[in-house]
């Protein structure tokens, strides 16, 4: 895949301090026009594209899909005044031209299969797998296409055999219903780990050239 | 339809779904269910196995 490096980074901090400054940050729905100082409001994506196509970002800041499409999950999760700061922090992150954020993505899932609570062994060892998979393409080397396809049904089997255990134990419902009240508490703090390790990432990604 | 467009537009089906599955895992990051916990893994194993397509039909 074409690798495009960070570029036009003036224009994307200008445009960036200009959508916080019309207030034009709203998470939920993509770009809608208004007489406002940007022409508009909308979510992550939509205040640097003015449209649902993340492809623009890529091609005018070198913006990646996949990094576009996390952080738009994250944003849409996080309270109105939280969300507009994370939007507002990804100039600093970015922090100049000619960066490699391709395998930005790779390194937050490999963090976040990290991040997991602690699973039984064959859960786990499914999971090891995957993140194995994680690393060596985080690192930009070769994880192949039949090795990944073996570890995502291996990983989805396990993902079977768990849901079937709860169904098969009654008893497991109440526990999982008191997990996931836990896990709703948590959200946010989870959240925020993605929010920051996100942006960690773009912070640290290497400068490989001029972003030309 | 040329072998160009066909890859062309197998390569269009394959990212939009790859990145599908990439919007969608954050969510499931959340999870703490062993069923849930599996699942995101496999869903980032998939976008992996994806994006290998995506560099052959590249290179093809």
């Amino acid at each position: 895949m074409t690798t495009i490096l960070t570029r036009n980074y003036d224009t994307l901090v200008a445009e960036v301090k200009a959508h916080v400054a019309a207030d034009a940050i709203i998470p939920g729905a993509y770009w809608n026009p208004s007489d406002n100082e940007v022409g508009g409001t909308g979510c992550f994506i939509s205040c640097l594209t003015h449209s649902d196509d993340p492809a623009p970002a890529f091609e005018r800041f070198g913006l990646t899909e996949p990094l576009l499409r996390i952080a738009e999950s994250i944003f849409e999760a996080l309270p109105i005044a939280e969300a507009t700061a994370f939007f507002a922090a990804l100039p600093a992150a970015v922090a100049c031209d000619g960066k490699d954020l391709s395998r930005v993505h790779w390194h937050f899932l490999a963090a976040e299969l990290r991040a997991l609570p602690a699973q039984t062994d064959d859960v786990k060892a499914a999971i090891d797998r995957v993140t194995v998979g994680m690393d060596l393409l985080a690192k930009g080397q070769e994880w192949p296409e039949a090795a990944a396809a073996r570890a995502a049904r291996a990983a989805s089997s396990a993902a079977r055999a768990a849901n079937a255990a709860y169904v098969a134990r009654a008893a497991a419902y109440a526990a999982y219903a008191a997990n996931a009240a836990a896990d709703y508490a948590n959200a946010y703090d989870a959240i925020k780990r993605q929010r920051d390790t996100l942006l960690q990432l773009i912070a640290d990604a290497p400068v490989v050239g001029v972003g030309a | 339809m040329s072998r160009k467009e066909y890859n062309a537009e197998v390569y269009a089906a394959v990212i939009d779904g790859a990145l599908c599955i990439m919007g969608c895992i954050v969510v499931f990051a959340l999870a703490i269910s062993a069923a849930d916990a599996a699942a995101f893994s496999s869903a980032a194993a998939h976008a992996a196995s994806r994006q290998n397509l995506i560099a052959a039909l590249n290179a093809a």
